[in-house]
């Protein structure tokens, strides 16, 4: 299991997870392993974020 | 010649859901959802709900064979492999009893549940989300069975949990929780299981069951976990969503919403003491104290969220600082009352070993060894003498939250937490002031509620006594299913299977004639 955090805000770009693993990548994969999510989510096509508002 | 474009994720899911509901031309909007009004909440726009997740009907049949064809993989596989016989001891399994017969039916109310909504809602957005949910609460449901269906060939009180769930005593404090919700309205079911319970309380189900199967060996559970966190995660989103929509729509909805709030962060809160219990009492192999669980997943992670709150004014729930007061008491509370009515469940309870007591005095320096440890030293020395307690009478159980009365009062946990209030003549009782307000505002509601040590004494349970009850209303098996777990048939077999290992010897060995109800 692995936790990410971040300030603010979290920003997932299927263009970076591409790079990195070298593999095309759905965004909507991440919905098959993530296990739970904090803050408010905006998925869109080629990047998934998270935020809080306060 | 024109160029089909190719749809993007927003769109593709607009025409594949929202374009495809139609304003009705012959009946009147109230009579199609006639449950949309008469809570009060007011919705001006549906078309301002946001789908957090746009996920189409194909892929979501296609995502969800993947983790199947995992999941059932790993099944074969820790059951080809004899899985059961690595865990860390066989005390563990009792945690697995107590959540098929608690946890799994009401997975198949939550589908229930979602399967009405997703019918009563009027905008289509919610509606989709809702019927998804419902798919994935059943799956649930089965997932759970297939996982356990291997423990229930080699151990004892797994085999008829649905039956279990609808009569036995203990099991009507998580059936009572979800009646209740699937009993209110479409908004405040949402309120109450969307947000309340699988957001904000969901880590501290969540994370005990499934971590305390990882660090105890049982890697069915674990995988079983890891596949429905991932349905999770979407529902997770579902609340939040349908939080701040409501709290959008329309200034009028606040304080219902906020009354819901509090009525349901306190019943999940006093549903989530069967967990605390587990954490600390029913893991061979500890992941963390249920004070500590507490702290993280609720006082610190729900902080954020009720500051995100706070912008449609929101404040966070009722009681929530009895809540955090109690964390370091509800789950020796909790242990003390299923030790003693042993003879009447489905599982095994025990004491805790020396090595176990210190570390619930090292997690508890400020309460444990004040309160608690000189009662189990108490009757661990009863047991050693033979005398193992069964507590002989039946408690008074609470008219809300149906936990027999054994909380404390938060500013002095020695003196018992209990209310009561009339209600048309009669007296009813409470086990706190957060379960009193809750039937205060409806008590036409709660006056209805079956509950089992009434039931058992008004003779609607089937026998005179409380061993006929246990053996012919609840099916348990008595002698086998019931009762202290050290000289039964699981621990003689564990020892059986593991010769050598020291720690499956009993630390006083009993003699199982003595084992009998008080």
């Amino acid at each position: 299991m692995i936790r990410i955090e971040a300030r603010g805000r979290l920003d997932i770009h299927r263009e970076t997870v591409e790079h990195l693993t070298g593999s095309p990548w759905d965004i909507q994969e991440m919905l098959m392993y993530v296990i739970t999510l904090g803050g408010n989510v905006v998925e869109e096509d080629d990047s998934f974020s998270l935020h809080w508002n306060n | 010649m024109a160029v089909k474009k190719r749809l993007n994720a927003k769109e593709k899911y607009r025409c594949m859901t929202r374009d495809l509901d139609w304003e009705p031309s012959y009946q009147t909007h109230e009579d199609i959802y006639p449950h949309e009004r008469f809570e009060g909440i007011k919705i001006t726009d549906w078309d301002k709900w946001e789908d957090p997740f746009r996920l189409t009907m194909d892929t979501y049949w296609k995502y969800q064979a993947e983790k199947e064809k995992k999941l059932y993989a790993i099944f074969d596989a820790f059951s080809q492999n004899n899985g059961h016989t690595t865990l860390s001891d066989a005390r563990y399994v009792n945690a697995l009893k107590l959540f098929l017969s608690a946890v799994t039916p009401l997975e198949y109310q939550a589908y229930q549940g979602f399967a009405r909504v997703g019918r009563q809602f009027s905008g289509a957005g919610a509606r989709i989300a809702c019927q998804m949910q419902a798919i994935d609460e059943l799956r649930h449901v089965q997932t759970q069975i297939h996982a356990m269906s291997h423990y229930n060939k080699h151990f004892n009180g797994l085999h008829d949990f649905a039956h279990m769930h609808d009569r036995v005593w203990f099991l009507s404090v998580p059936k009572s929780f979800f009646e209740d919700a699937r009993t209110a309205g479409p908004f405040e079911f949402l309120t109450a299981i969307s947000f309340s319970f699988e957001y904000v309380l969901t880590n501290l189900l969540f994370v005990p069951f499934m971590s305390g199967a990882a660090f105890n060996g049982d890697m069915a559970t674990v995988t079983f976990g890891f596949s429905a966190q991932s349905d999770e995660a979407r529902h997770m989103t579902l609340g939040l969503e349908v939080i701040k929509f409501l709290l959008e729509q329309h200034e009028d909805n606040v304080p219902i919403i906020q009354r819901w709030i509090d009525k349901w962060f306190w019943r999940g809160y006093r549903l989530l003491t069967l967990v605390g219990m587990m954490m600390d009492y029913m893991l061979p192999n500890k992941v963390m104290s249920w004070s500590e669980a507490w702290g993280v997943y609720f006082e610190e992670a729900g902080g954020a969220l009720f500051k995100d709150l706070e912008r449609y004014g929101i404040r966070p729930p009722k009681h929530v600082e009895e809540a955090n007061i109690a964390k370091d008491h509800v789950s020796h509370q909790a242990w003390s009352i299923f030790y003693q009515y042993s003879q009447a469940t489905n599982f095994h309870t025990w004491m805790p070993t020396d090595e176990e007591l210190d570390w619930l005095s090292s997690k508890y320096p400020d309460t444990f060894d004040k309160i608690y440890r000189p009662r189990f030293e108490h009757w661990r020395a009863l047991q050693e003498k033979g005398e193992r307690f069964y507590n002989p009478t039946l408690p008074m159980l609470c008219q809300i939250c149906q936990i027999p009365l054994s909380f404390g009062e938060p500013d002095d946990q020695t003196t018992l937490s209990h209310r009561s209030a009339e209600h048309e003549g009669e007296r009813y009782h409470f086990c706190s002031q957060g379960c009193c307000d809750i039937f205060q505002y409806e008590p036409t509601k709660y006056i209805q509620a079956w509950l089992p040590v009434h039931q058992i004494l008004q003779g609607n349970c089937g026998g005179a006594d409380v061993e006929s009850v246990v053996r012919d209303y609840y099916n348990i098996d008595p002698g086998q299913d019931n009762l202290e777990y050290l000289g039964s048939t699981e621990h003689r077999r564990w020892q059986d299977w593991h010769p050598n290992d020291r720690h499956s010897a009993p630390a006083n060995p009993v003699d199982p004639d003595l084992l009998k109800t008080g």
